[in-house]
């Protein structure tokens, strides 16, 4: 018995050696950026079988490559959960995070924002015979949000009580089928549920709904890349090429 | 309807090459399980030694392992092994997650095989020490032939169950093929053909190891009565 438990302690254990040597990975250094990102938010990241960087295409990630041309440094673009992202920031599993994110104050007291390359706006998804005209006629109403999104924070704060879903798909699925009755997203990936589904509208309410702006995470005091994202993100706005890079995978999704 | 079933069809699957994302899902999820299932077994050799121990020392790491293991659930368990105890190794994503499961079917394999070598009559043991081998022979020529026919069957459904259990990986962002679903799901809005095929993947899948895993009981059985 005394044996086989040495044999099996010595076979786990080299097991554990060679997957550890075998392998490197991770973020790399040097000139290579890894970003992370979660791309399930369509249109400003999603998986395709071809896409700018790897099988990951969108609005962001075309940003994300056109930051490594301009520093010649090669992208890398790690998929990971929403929630996970800025912990795999600080462990640094990844150099930046581009994944549509809000630079909000409770964020930036964990990692550093670059200048916000895209402001977009909360609305809130209707039935076309809604009787939904504004934020405060949400309140006797049955609310859904995605789970960690912005839309989340804005009805919280409303004092609304609410569900929230994994996926936007579901929580449009959830309006569509009559379970209930608004929910709170994205401007931009709003457009594309109500263009996919009959019978939706957008319903805007400025006064309740502050207006947020993306931004490019990175490391804490990592001066570094983030003045190489800032002097890039500057030349694009400067240049129109966000712009055109927001209608062009608008309309694209929006045509599927 | 059909009309509409077709065209669904083919902006999940065939549009812009997307079944191609589900056929590398179909390969990050039998290369995690194939790790993990060595890794468990290998665990749970370890640990139902350890438990069966009559040093007290190993038998309570064996108990708190075991105990530890089953008392939490494998999300949080992959997520603490990626997150917290792995980063600074910078292995790979699928060998991380592997050994996430790993460690935890190794809890459950552990008992398995504890309970198979239990289920051999005790009179076996003695008739081994009788006979003059030693407890290692015993336990290797005797028992353990005799216990693996007790373990199989359930070392084949943890094997399953173990297959299912990684269509958590997504969490810490490797595609497998729910992971690989869920992308088609939210890139064209529908949910339906997304999930179905999913379940029909997994099914077919795991339809092929049980297949295969009944002919090595039967192998097994067939010996038996010989």
């Amino acid at each position: 018995m005394k044996k086989t438990t040495k044999l099996l302690t010595m076979m786990l254990a080299g097991i554990l050696a060679a997957s550890l040597t075998a392998c490197g990975g991770g973020s790399a250094k040097g000139n290579a950026i890894t970003f992370g990102t979660n791309p399930e938010f369509p249109p400003f990241e999603y998986v395709t079988s071809n896409g700018v960087i790897g099988e990951f295409d969108g609005i962001d990630m075309a940003i994300a490559k056109q930051i490594g041309e301009d520093n010649s440094m090669e992208v890398k673009m790690e998929s990971m959960e929403f929630d996970s992202l800025l912990i795999a920031l600080q462990n640094g599993q990844i150099d930046a995070v581009i994944a549509g994110m809000t630079a909000t104050d409770e964020r930036r007291e964990t990692v550093d924002f670059s200048t916000p390359y895209y402001t977009a706006t909360q609305v809130m998804i209707v039935k076309e015979d809604s009787d939904i005209a504004s934020a405060a006629d949400m309140a006797d109403k049955k609310i859904c949000v995605i789970q960690g999104y912005t839309g989340e924070v804005c009805v919280q704060d409303m004092g609304y009580t609410y569900e929230a879903f994994k996926k936007g798909t579901e929580a449009v699925m959830e309006l569509v089928n009559g379970k209930c009755d608004v929910v709170v997203l994205d401007s931009a990936t709003a457009q594309k549920y109500v263009s996919d589904n009959e019978g939706l509208k957008i319903v805007e309410d400025a006064s309740a709904f502050e207006s947020e702006e993306y931004a490019i995470a990175v490391q804490k005091d990592n001066t570094e890349l983030l003045n190489k994202i800032n002097a890039s993100i500057e030349k694009m706005l400067a240049d129109g090429t966000i712009n055109d890079l927001a209608v062009k995978y608008t309309e694209a999704t929006n045509a599927e | 309807m059909m009309a509409k079933f077709s065209n669904e069809f083919y902006k999940c699957f065939i549009k812009e090459d997307r079944y191609k994302l589900l056929i590398s899902g179909i390969g990050v999820t039998i290369k995690v399980s194939l790790l993990a299932i060595i890794i468990g077994i290998l665990i749970g050799m370890l640990i139902a030694m350890c438990n069966l121990s009559k040093k007290k020392v190993l038998r309570v790491i064996g108990g708190i392992y075991t105990d530890v293991i089953r008392g939490t659930p494998s999300v949080t368990q992959l997520m603490i092994i990626y997150f917290v105890i792995f980063p600074p190794l910078q292995l790979e994503k699928w060998i991380v997650a592997a050994i996430a499961f790993g460690i935890n079917s190794g809890a459950y394999v552990s008992e398995i095989i504890r309970a198979g070598i239990l289920s051999i009559d005790k009179g076996q043991t003695e008739a081994g020490r009788s006979l003059g081998l030693n407890a290692f022979q015993t336990m290797s020529r005797i028992v353990i032939p005799q216990a693996v026919k007790n373990i199989f069957p359930a070392l084949c459904n943890e094997f399953i169950v173990l297959i299912k259990e990684t269509a958590i990986v997504g969490y810490v962002g490797l595609m497998d093929i729910q992971k690989a679903g869920d992308f088609i799901k939210s890139a064209t809005f529908l949910a339906f053909m997304p999930l179905i095929g999913t379940a029909v993947i997994y099914y077919v899948l795991i339809k092929i190891l049980t297949l295969a895993l009944k002919k090595v009981e039967n192998r097994l059985r067939r010996a038996d009565a010989v």
